[in-house]
C-alpha cells in the first residue's frame, strides 16, 4: 500500500483521486475538446481525467494555467514559479508544491530557496525581492486574502514593474484555484497503488 | 471580446485604457479573455447539472462575503435571479434541503481551509447521493470563485498603488 506524502517536498508524488477520472475511451465530443491542451503540456493523466468531468470549465481553465505559467515577458519563469510555490505552502498543497519547487530548482540551479521555504514559516531568510514576491502571494492566498496597496509598494520598492506584479497576483490566484483541486479532490501518494 | 477591459473584472474596478495599469494589462489580453471564457463556464454553463445558475451566482456570493470581498459578492447577489437561493448566502442560515445544506457546508470548507479533511467531505457529498461529475462541477464554482476574486483583490491594490 503507498503511504500519503505529509510534508513538503521536491520529489514530485502520484496524485491519487478521490473520485473515479472519467475514461478516455467513453469521452464526450466536448470531454476530448477539453483534453486537447493539459496542464503544462504534460501527458493526460488522472488529475485532468477527473477535472474533465466538468469540461465546460476545463476547457478555459488549462489554456489560462498554462498562459499564465509560461507567457513570455512579465515576470521571470522561476518567480512565477515562486509564487505559485508560495500559495501552495500557504494552502499545505503538498502535490503542488512539489512540481513547481522542483521546477524552480530546475530554473534557478539551487535547491537553497526551496529548502528555506520549506523550514521556515515566514521564509524571511529569503533575498529581499524573493521575499518580496513570497510574502505577496502567501497574503493574497489567505482567506480573507490581507494584501493592500503597501505590499504592491513593497514589490515596487524592489524593482518589480506593473507587469510583473500583475503576474504575481495571476499566479498566485490561479493556484488558489489549483490548490482546491488538488486539494479537495485528492491525495498525495508515494507511488501510484498496486490494483489488489 | 475586443478589449480586455470589457471583462467583467475590469469593468467592476473601473480600470479602462487610461489607467497606469492599462499597458501591464493589455499585454495579458488573452488571460483576460480567458478569466471571462472561465467565469461563464462557471457562473453560466451550458449544462448546469446540479446547479442552477442562480444558485452558482449565490454560492459564489457566499465565497466572496468569506473573503471580504463585497463589490464582487453583490455583483453576484444580483445575479441570483431565484429569490429562495439568497438562503444560499445568508450568514449564518442554512437551507432547509439537506442536499443544498451539505453543499453549503463544503463551500465553507474548501474556500475558507482547502486542506481541511478532504476525504470526509467527498464522503459527506458522495452520501447525499452526488455522482462525481457533480462532485466536480461544485468544485470547479469554488476553485473558479477563489481564483477570481483574489485577481479583483490583486487588481484593486496595484490600481491604489499605481
Amino acid at each position: 500500500m503507498s503511504s500519503k506524502i505529509k510534508s513538503f517536498t521536491t520529489t514530485v508524488p502520484f496524485w491519487n483521486p478521490f473520485v473515479t477520472p472519467i475514461e478516455l475511451q467513453k469521452a464526450s465530443e466536448l470531454q476530448l475538446e477539453a483534453l486537447q491542451t493539459t496542464p503544462s503540456n504534460t501527458q493526460v493523466g488522472e488529475y485532468v481525467l477527473v477535472l474533465a468531468h466538468d469540461p465546460e470549465t476545463l476547457k478555459h481553465r488549462t489554456p489560462l494555467f498554462n498562459g499564465i505559467m509560461y507567457s513570455r515577458g512579465g515576470l521571470s519563469r522561476a518567480e512565477t514559479e515562486l509564487s505559485a510555490v508560495a500559495t501552495s505552502v500557504t494552502n499545505e498543497c503538498i502535490y503542488c508544491t512539489a512540481v513547481h519547487a522542483s521546477r524552480y530548482n530546475d530554473l534557478t540551479k539551487t535547491t537553497q530557496d526551496m529548502a528555506t521555504i520549506f523550514s521556515e514559516p515566514d521564509s524571511s531568510s529569503l533575498e529581499e525581492r524573493k521575499h518580496s514576491i513570497y510574502d505577496f502571494s502567501h497574503k493574497l492566498s489567505l482567506s480573507p486574502p490581507e494584501i493592500c496597496s503597501d505590499d504592491v509598494t513593497k514589490l515596487t520598492q524592489q524593482g518589480l514593474e506593473s507587469d510583473e506584479i500583475l503576474d504575481v497576483v495571476l499566479s498566485s490566484a490561479i493556484f488558489a484555484w489549483a490548490n482546491r483541486l488538488m486539494l479537495g479532490l485528492g491525495e498525495p501518494l508515494e507511488s501510484r497503488p498496486q490494483l489488489s | 471580446m475586443n478589449s480586455p477591459f470589457d471583462t467583467t473584472l475590469l469593468k467592476l474596478l473601473d480600470i479602462d485604457e487610461s489607467s497606469p495599469l492599462a499597458s501591464a494589462i493589455s499585454g495579458r489580453t488573452n488571460l483576460f479573455e480567458l478569466t471571462e471564457a472561465s467565469y461563464m463556464a462557471a457562473i453560466f454553463p451550458d449544462d448546469p447539472g446540479i446547479l442552477s445558475h442562480s444558485q452558482r451566482a449565490a454560492l459564489a456570493t457566499r465565497i466572496c462575503l468569506i473573503n471580504d470581498e463585497s463589490l464582487l459578492a453583490d455583483h453576484y447577489k444580483d445575479l441570483v435571479s431565484e429569490p429562495e437561493d439568497s438562503v444560499l448566502y445568508a450568514q449564518n442560515s442554512t437551507s432547509e434541503d439537506n442536499v443544498m445544506a451539505t453543499i453549503v457546508d463544503h463551500v465553507d470548507t474548501n474556500s475558507r481551509n482547502p486542506k481541511h479533511h478532504p476525504e470526509d467531505q467527498i464522503q459527506k457529498l458522495k452520501a447525499i447521493g452526488l455522482t462525481d461529475t457533480q462532485i466536480v462541477s461544485i468544485f470547479a464554482v469554488i476553485a473558479f470563485v477563489s481564483y477570481q476574486l483574489r485577481v479583483l483583490k490583486g487588481l484593486r491594490a496595484m490600481k491604489e498603488a499605481l
